[in-house]
This record gives structure tokens, C-alpha cells and sequence, in this order.
């Protein structure tokens, strides 16, 4: 066809106009650098690449337990907003050793606000590395290395509907004091929360659940339930374990809530077998991200004997290239741990892919659960947080930016 | 034992070919083609993963794919245009890709338009003639003046390098005469009744500028490759085409490293000699490849400072940057004939008035919004496991419109949003995904700011206006290179923001080099 858009010459002609414009355009243009706007300002308060923390204050919250108050080391800036429910990835370090580990914040987003702090629980586990380093040297003026706060654990009430059930085993309590803090003074849920410990002494936070229990009849109950009577015998509540009777029995016709499941591996088993008859939807269970904490041979499909077997891992960060000891039952981001390199890691339960790394050879196993990507398997690509060794392997990893 | 790996390479010696900076598309495309060709060549990315926009994550048991990524399948073009062809045969990545079954479904809520435009230009045809009776004509002129358009740049690519005006005037007069305008100027010379242009220009969104501003070649070429051959996406999300880039780039000898966001440029007398990562290592390279916009280069990443070239600062400030998005990926517990979702891509607005819609993307109020929305299970039936399905909802948004927004307030109004668009897309569609959200996730413009670096979280490159869009900027591109040593490629480079042309951008920038690196004797 012929088409005409202003006249036969004219159009001829317009070719060259753009290009007259741009001239006219560039030239008129001013010559200063600019800075980017308001977007990038949002992403570096929300997203910092690593946060450097202060400790306030200390404080027990149980024979086991304690919690440290932080605010930014610089005393300055604003610390990073957050979602009730998310985490800090904190360093910690023993000679030339560091490990991260992850910890809910435990006080809530509006506490963080203005010059405000966040608050971690940190309970002892004896033969651990980072709980019993922490509460050891951790004292108030004390600096800690951490992430920014991250973590999909929070109520999110398009998705998760305004009725919540919240199963607590131990100090997996802790996300929960954010949690229901913050809905209770901002949304319009109604949650109910079963909080189960050892005795009555681990009963973190009763204090707190207790005078919102009161303050929010309407929209809160709590029901602490312990295995056994602490030393001062005096416990008069629910013992034993969480089952769904108890669950029936604080939150009645909650077939549409949600469940949000935090604590240790044996109490998320016995609450799936507790849970199973009831046939909730998978969008109705929400379980807080576990560290794989022990070795993998509870887990379907793993090798049989094969945990007891050691190897060699060759890091390769950066343009180094590193030869550590892996055990079978350890992950191989705790074997480079172990052997003081320093990887990139933040959720340690293979979610967040924070660790993202090449397999270049070697075979390893990863239980089940999210955070894989499908076309990773396709092209060699493993969590080393959640990756048992099978053999000699060796790992391309990117540097940690925050080293 | 130490980790010493920073003041082992401190030294600047091991130096590279080319370095490129940022494993967006464009840049994987160039790294590939730099070290397929035999140049030593470092591929730096400041993020854990490949691929810029074009990658994905997981929630639970979805993994999502963060933006709208379909390429745009010109079987019927030229080698020289093909992007898939490109991908699958002359790269040979190894990558899946599905069809996208129609072209979209367009719900136009005012105006009472719900129809679903298929692929191939005659169906298209009879489906805007059904709609808007008596438009066959000069749709099929305006579709023929589209094609011609196509025709014209086929000529260019193959002539790149000595385009002879004469033939060009004599053999694609309408691509000559179209090329300065807008869309909607020739729309209404070829007589396009306006519903009709309606109907047409759901696309308008990809390119995200007004039809009576918006370029008309490049327009024409978006369109007219869509509807004529259709669409493909990657089977396993963006993730998979960015990991077979990735695995490609290293079979060829290239490096490359993650984590590793360049901080500076560095520049001397006029050249670029290297790059300053933000771990404080110095990489020297005879070329410097840049995914990063030229904004972000010029404007803060050329070392020292008196090395901005003061024409480049006003060639950056003179452009407009594109707009960013909102989206909403949703994650269902339901498959898609439950949900009745029978359509892959949903374009939803009240209305086509483009500059209205446009202008509303400076007020996150607005309830004149544009949504495109994927059922990513009508072409990929097992992108989710059996029972669930993903839909993702996209409508854009100006980063501008977030000045207000204090970081307090950040997730409220991500919520905020999200219930917005969930509504828009009910109510148009009635479809029901209320009461089967299993994973919900929001991106904003502080999303893609966070991840991919981009100025101000834009996921479009430079407006293409006549005067800033894909002719005047390759014809300039010698002109505007205003410091040696330093290519760019992305989607501000000079094909125009998408996937395909950021791919192809990534290819040419890389052909650039090798021949600057060749004439050097450099290699």
C-alpha cells in the first residue's frame, strides 16, 4: 500500500525529524548528574544489605532463655520496617568460625518504629555452636552482624482470611509475640494461641499472651499446656501435648482459620498426625521455616547407612578454591563453616536460596520441602543449606557480599 | 583457615577481554556471543541469580515467574529477527518453550468489549471485524502497513552497516513515511474506526507510552510479530532461559560471578579500562559491556567523576524511563476449570483511552488501571502441581507515584494494592480467587529497585517516542558512544525494551565488540 499520513513530500521528509528532535533534546537537556528518586531511597530503608545492631539490654525470659534488646550500632538511622512473624540472620563467630542462624523477632513492628528496637529470644541448646556463644558473650553494648528482617512466615489477611490458630512448641513461641501483637493492635483477626513447653517455667511471653488474652476477649485466647510441672509445683493448667481436642477446644468451628505452626521437628510430626483427619487445605497450614538441624536419615529416600560417611567438599568462592571435610550427616554450608569460609546463607532451610550454589561434581541429598527452583535440578544448582553429601563433591559458590 | 580471596585479586592483572556488567538478558546474550567467539570474558551480576527480570521464585509449593515474558515466536522472519529461532538453533540453549495459546482476552469494562483475540492476522481480522462491524478494510490495510514496517526493518538488519536510502525509499516507502509517526496518527490516516483501534492496542501496555506519543514502527513491529506468529514462553519460568544462558556462557570458557555488583566504571582520558566491584576488587578489561541503563552508568557508576562526559549526562536526562509495575502472583488451590479461567492472558481496564490510563500511573489511587494477567496453566498445564493453578496480575505504575509512600507504611499498601487488582480481575472475569489463595507475594517498583538494580525500580527501558525510539537510536548509536571502550545492551539499548530485544541487544553489542577487539588486535 501507499500511505499518507501529512503529504507526500512532507512524510518523505518527517524521516529525518526524530532525529532532529533528539538532537534538539540532548543539547537542551541539563548536564548535572541526578540522583535516583524516592523508589531507590524506599529499597535501601526496607532492604539493606546487612543490618549492624547494638545490644540495649538483656533480659531472661526463662531458666533457658534470654532476650536481647537492639537498635541500629550507629544509634542513628531507622531500623528496616518488617512483617510480624519475619527473622534476623545473625552472625556469629569463634575464632575464625562463623555461622549464621536464623532468629524470629519477637517484639513487633510497631516497637521498631521511631528509634525503636527489635527484639531477639535466643534459648540455650547445650552442644550447639551459635545459642551457647551467644548467650556468652552477648551483653549490652555487645555489636552483632545480622540480615535485614526476611521470611514469608507473617499473616497476610488476603490470603490467610482474619482467623488464625497459632500452635507454639517451646521458644517457636517467639515469632508469635510479634504475630499477635501486631494483628491485635492493627487488624481486625481474631487469633487463638497454644503455647506448649516443657513446664511451666518455658512458658515465654505468658505474661504478655495473658494481658492481651484480657485486654482482646473478644479477639484473642491463649492456652498455655506443659509437658510436666516445673520445680516450684504449683502449675494448675493443661498438661500434655497439643492435640486437636485441646485445638477444638480454644478455637471452636475454626475449619476456615488458618494454622500457623511454629517449633521444634517432633511437635510438627505429631501435630501432622494430630491435624491429618480434619483434612485442611494445604492454604490453611503455615509452617515457620525449619533449619535442618539434624542429619538426614529420617528423611524419606535418603541412603540407607549412608550418614555415617565422610567427604571432601572443594569450595570454590570466588577465585578461591578450598578443600573441607563434609560429613554425610552434615550440610555442606556447615562444612564450609566448620572449615572458616565464609558463604553466603540467610534462611537455613533451603527457602530462601540465599545460598544458591553449582554443583559442579559430586551427588548430594535434599529433603523434601519448598524452595527449589525446577530448571536448578535441570542445571545442577543445590541449597547448600539443605544439601547432604552423597560423595566427594564440588561446590561453585558465589562470594557472600556480606562478609 | 583465612579467607583471603579479596587481596588475592586486588592486583588488576588477569585482565579480560570484555567485562560485562549485569546478567540481565541482554547481558547473558552478550557474554555468550563475546566468549563464544573466543574472548576472554567476565560476566559480573550484582544479585544470587541470572536473568535481571527475567528469572523466578518460590512460595511453598509454586514457583513464579516474576514478570510478563513472552517472546514473541517470528518464525516466518528472518535468521537475522528470530529471537527464538536465535535461541534454540544458532545458541543452542538448552531451554523449553510452550506456546501461548490466544493473543489475549480483552475485557474493557465501560465500554462493554469482551473478546479474545487469537493468533494470525486474518483471524484477528474477522474477529475485530465481528466486533466492530464494517472495520475490515482498514484493518487489513492497517495490518499490511504493519507488515511493511516489519519488511523495512528486515532490510535494515540485513544492511546495517550501508543502508542505500534509495532502495529504501523506492522498495519500503511506507516504512520511510511511517517512521516518524505515532500509532495514532496513523491509525487515523489508514481510517481505523476507534473501537476498532481499541481492540488493536491492548499491547500498548508492553511498550507502556500513549498511542498518540507511542512510536509508530515500533509498535507496528510488536504487533504485527505477535499476532502474525504468535508467542512462546520458557517452560520452567524465566528461571530456565536464564540458567541455559548461564550454563552456555561457561561451556564457552566464560566466567562468570554472582553476588559481585559493580560499583564503578573506570574510566581514563576518555576510555573505559575496567570495573570496581562493591567488594572493593579492580577487574581491568579492554571493554566494557553494560546491562546496567546508561542513566545508572553515567550518572554513578563512571569513576572518577570528571570522566562523565557532560553530552552523555544530557543524552541520559533528556529520556524518559519507562514505567514500572505492580504485581500480584497468586498462588490457587484450585486448577483453572474450577477457578473458570479459560484464558492464558487477560488485558482488563475500564476503557482504551491510552493517555488516560497512562496518566493515572502517577496516582496509586487511581482506579483507572490497566491490568495484564496471566493464567500461567492455560499454557503451561503443569506449571503448578495437579489442583492448583498460578495467576499473576501486572498493571503499571509510575515511580513517581511512590513519593509519598513511607516505608512504614510499605506493606499496608502492598496489601492495599493487591486487593485492588484481585478485585478488578473478579469482577471483570468473574472468576472467584478469593477463598483459594494458598501464596500470595506483591512487587513494586521497591522490589525490582531491590533485586535488579533498575533506576527507580523501572522495568521498562526509555520511552519510545518517535524521537527516542528503536531508528533514531541505532542510527545514532556511533554517534552516541560517548566514551571508547563502553557498549551497552538491556533493555535501554538501542532496540527498545522486551525480552526479545533484549536479548538481541545483548547479541549485537557483542558483535560490536569483537569487531572494536578485532581492529585492536586485542584478542
Amino acid at each position: 500500500m501507499s500511505v499518507t499520513l501529512r503529504g507526500p513530500v512532507r512524510d518523505v521528509l518527517a524521516f529525518v525529524a526524530p532525529f532532529r528532535e533528539r538532537s534538539r533534546r540532548f543539547r537542551d537537556a541539563p548536564g548535572e548528574p541526578k540522583a535516583p528518586g524516592h523508589v531507590t531511597e524506599l529499597a535501601k530503608a526496607l532492604h539493606p544489605a546487612g543490618l549492624q545492631l547494638r545490644i540495649l539490654s538483656v533480659r531472661d525470659d526463662s531458666p533457658t532463655t534470654r532476650t536481647y534488646r537492639l537498635a541500629q550500632a550507629d544509634g542513628s538511622a531507622c531500623l528496616p520496617p518488617f512483617r510480624a512473624g519475619q527473622y534476623l540472620s545473625v552472625f556469629v563467630e569463634a575464632g575464625e568460625v562463623r555461622a549464621s542462624r536464623p532468629y524470629s523477632i519477637s517484639s513487633t513492628p510497631d516497637e521498631a518504629e521511631g528509634g525503636g528496637y527489635y527484639e531477639l529470644t535466643v534459648k540455650n541448646a547445650p552442644g550447639g555452636f551459635c545459642a551457647p556463644l551467644i548467650l556468652g558473650t552477648w551483653e549490652p553494648g555487645t555489636t552483632v552482624r545480622c540480615s535485614a528482617p526476611a521470611g514469608v512466615f507473617y499473616h497476610e489477611p488476603l490470603r490467610d482470611g482474619e482467623r488464625l490458630v497459632c500452635l507454639a512448641g517451646g521458644c517457636g513461641v517467639t515469632p508469635f509475640r510479634s504475630i499477635v501483637g501486631d494483628a491485635l493492635a492493627h487488624g481486625r483477626a481474631s487469633l487463638a494461641l497454644i503455647h506448649g513447653a516443657t513446664d511451666p517455667t518455658e512458658l515465654l511471653f505468658s505474661g504478655y499472651f495473658s494481658e492481651l488474652a484480657v485486654r482482646y476477649p473478644e479477639r484473642f485466647s491463649y492456652l498455655p499446656i506443659v509437658e510436666r510441672d516445673g520445680p516450684a509445683g504449683v502449675w494448675g493448667g493443661e498438661r500434655g501435648y497439643i492435640t486437636a481436642a485441646l485445638i477444638e477446644r480454644l478455637a471452636p468451628d475454626a475449619s476456615d482459620a488458618a494454622y500457623f505452626i511454629s517449633g521444634p521437628d517432633a511437635m510438627r510430626r505429631f501435630l501432622a498426625d494430630e491435624l491429618a483427619p480434619w483434612g485442611l487445605p494445604s492454604r490453611r497450614t503455615r509452617l515457620e521455616a525449619a533449619p535442618a538441624r539434624f542429619g538426614p536419615d529420617a528423611w524419606p529416600g535418603y541412603p540407607r547407612d549412608a550418614s555415617s560417611l565422610a567427604f571432601t567438599l572443594e569450595a570454590r568462592i570466588g577465585p578461591e578454591a578450598v578443600s573441607v571435610p563434609a560429613a554425610a550427616n552434615e550440610t555442606l554450608l556447615v562444612a564450609m563453616e566448620r572449615a572458616g569460609l565464609r558463604p553466603p546463607s540467610l534462611c537455613r532451610a533451603g527457602e530462601c536460596g540465599w545460598c544458591r550454589s553449582r554443583l559442579v561434581e559430586g551427588r548430594c541429598y535434599s529433603p523434601p520441602g519448598p524452595g527449589a527452583r525446577a530448571a536448578d535440578e535441570r542445571f545442577g544448582f543445590v541449597h547448600p543449606c539443605k544439601a547432604f553429601p552423597l560423595s566427594n563433591t564440588i561446590l561453585e559458590v558465589p562470594e557472600n557480599p556480606d562478609r | 583457615m583465612a579467607h583471603t580471596g579479596n587481596e588475592a585479586a586486588l592486583t588488576g592483572t588477569g585482565a579480560y577481554d570484555c567485562v560485562v556488567v549485569g546478567a540481565g538478558l541482554g547481558g547473558l546474550c552478550a557474554a555468550f556471543e563475546l566468549s563464544r567467539a573466543g574472548a576472554k570474558t567476565l560476566l559480573l551480576e550484582g544479585h544470587n541469580l541470572p536473568g535481571g527480570f527475567a528469572t523466578s521464585f518460590v512460595r511453598g509449593r509454586f514457583e513464579f515467574e516474576p514478570s510478563l515474558h513472552e517472546l514473541p515466536d517470528m518464525r516466518s522472519m528472518s535468521e537475522a529477527t528470530g529471537v527464538v529461532r536465535y535461541l534454540l538453533d544458532d545458541a543452542g540453549l538448552e531451554v523449553g518453550f510452550a506456546s501461548v495459546p490466544e493473543a489475549y482476552r480483552l475485557i474493557l469494562t465501560d465500554d462493554g468489549v469482551d473478546l479474545r483475540m487469537p493468533f494470525g492476522i486474518e483471524a484477528c481480522i474477522a474477529e475485530v471485524e465481528r466486533a466492530v462491524p464494517g472495520s475490515r478494510p482498514s484493518v487489513s490495510a492497517y495490518f499490511e502497513l504493519c507488515r511493511e514496517v516489519q519488511d523495512g526493518f528486515g532490510y535494515l538488519n540485513a544492511h546495517a552497516r550501508s543502508p542505500n536510502v534509495l532502495k529504501l525509499l523506492r522498495d519500503h516507502g511506507d516504512f520511510v513515511r511511517t517512521a516518524s509517526a505515532t500509532a495514532a496518527e496513523v491509525a487515523r490516516a489508514v481510517g481505523v474506526p476507534s473501537r476498532a483501534h481499541d481492540i488493536l492496542f491492548a499491547y500498548w501496555c508492553y511498550l507502556g507510552v500513549p498511542a498518540e506519543t507511542l512510536s509508530f514502527p515500533i509498535w507496528a513491529s510488536l504487533l504485527y510479530s505477535y499476532l502474525s506468529s504468535g508467542a512462546v514462553i520458557p517452560t520452567m519460568r524465566s528461571h530456565e532461559l536464564a540458567s541455559a544462558f548461564d550454563a552456555a556462557i561457561r561451556r564457552h570458557g566464560g566466567e562468570i560471578r554472582y553476588n559481585s555488583r559493580v560499583d564503578r566504571v573506570l574510566v581514563e582520558d576518555g576510555a573505559a579500562w575496567g570495573v570496581t566491584t562493591a567488594s572493593g576488587e579492580t577487574i581491568r578489561a579492554a571493554e566494557v559491556v553494560c546491562n546496567a541503563s546508561p542513566t545508572t552508568v553515567f550518572e554513578s557508576l563512571v569513576h572518577p567523576a570528571s570522566e562523565r562526559p557532560a553530552a552523555a549526562l544530557r543524552a541520559v536526562n533528556a529520556r524518559k524511563h519507562g514505567f514500572s509495575v505492580v504485581v500480584v502472583y497468586l498462588g490457587l488451590d484450585a486448577d483453572r476449570e474450577a477457578l473458570g479461567l479459560a484464558d492464558y492472558s487477560y488485558f482488563i481496564a475500564p476503557h482504551m483511552d491510552t493517555r488516560l490510563l497512562y496518566d493515572s500511573l502517577y496516582d496509586l489511587d487511581s482506579d483507572q488501571v490497566m491490568q495484564a494477567s496471566i493464567c500461567l496453566n492455560s499454557a503451561i498445564p503443569d506449571c503448578s502441581p495437579p489442583g492448583t493453578a498460578i495467576v499473576s496480575i501486572t498493571a503499571g505504575i509510575r515511580p513517581e507515584a511512590w513519593s509519598c509512600v513511607e516505608a512504614k507504611d510499605y506493606f499496608r499498601i502492598k496489601s492495599l494494592l493487591a486487593d485492588k487488582l484481585i478485585g478488578q480481575f473478579e469482577a471483570a472475569t468473574g472468576a472467584r480467587l478469593r477463598g483459594h489463595i494458598e501464596e500470595l507475594e506483591v512487587a513494586t517498583p521497591v522490589t525490582f529497585a531491590r533485586y535488579t538494580g533498575a533506576w527507580d525500580g523501572v522495568v521498562y527501558g526509555y520511552e519510545p517516542a518517535p524521537w527516542d525510539s528503536i531508528l533514531p537510536r541505532a542510527i545514532s548509536l556511533d554517534r552516541e558512544r560517548y566514551l571508547a571502550g563502553l557498549d551497552f545492551c538491556g533493555g535501554f539499548s538501542y532496540r527498545c525494551h522486551g525480552y526479545g530485544s533484549s536479548i538481541l541487544s545483548g547479541k549485537a553489542a557483542a558483535e560490536r565488540t569483537l569487531a572494536r577487539l578485532g581492529a585492536r588486535g586485542g584478542r
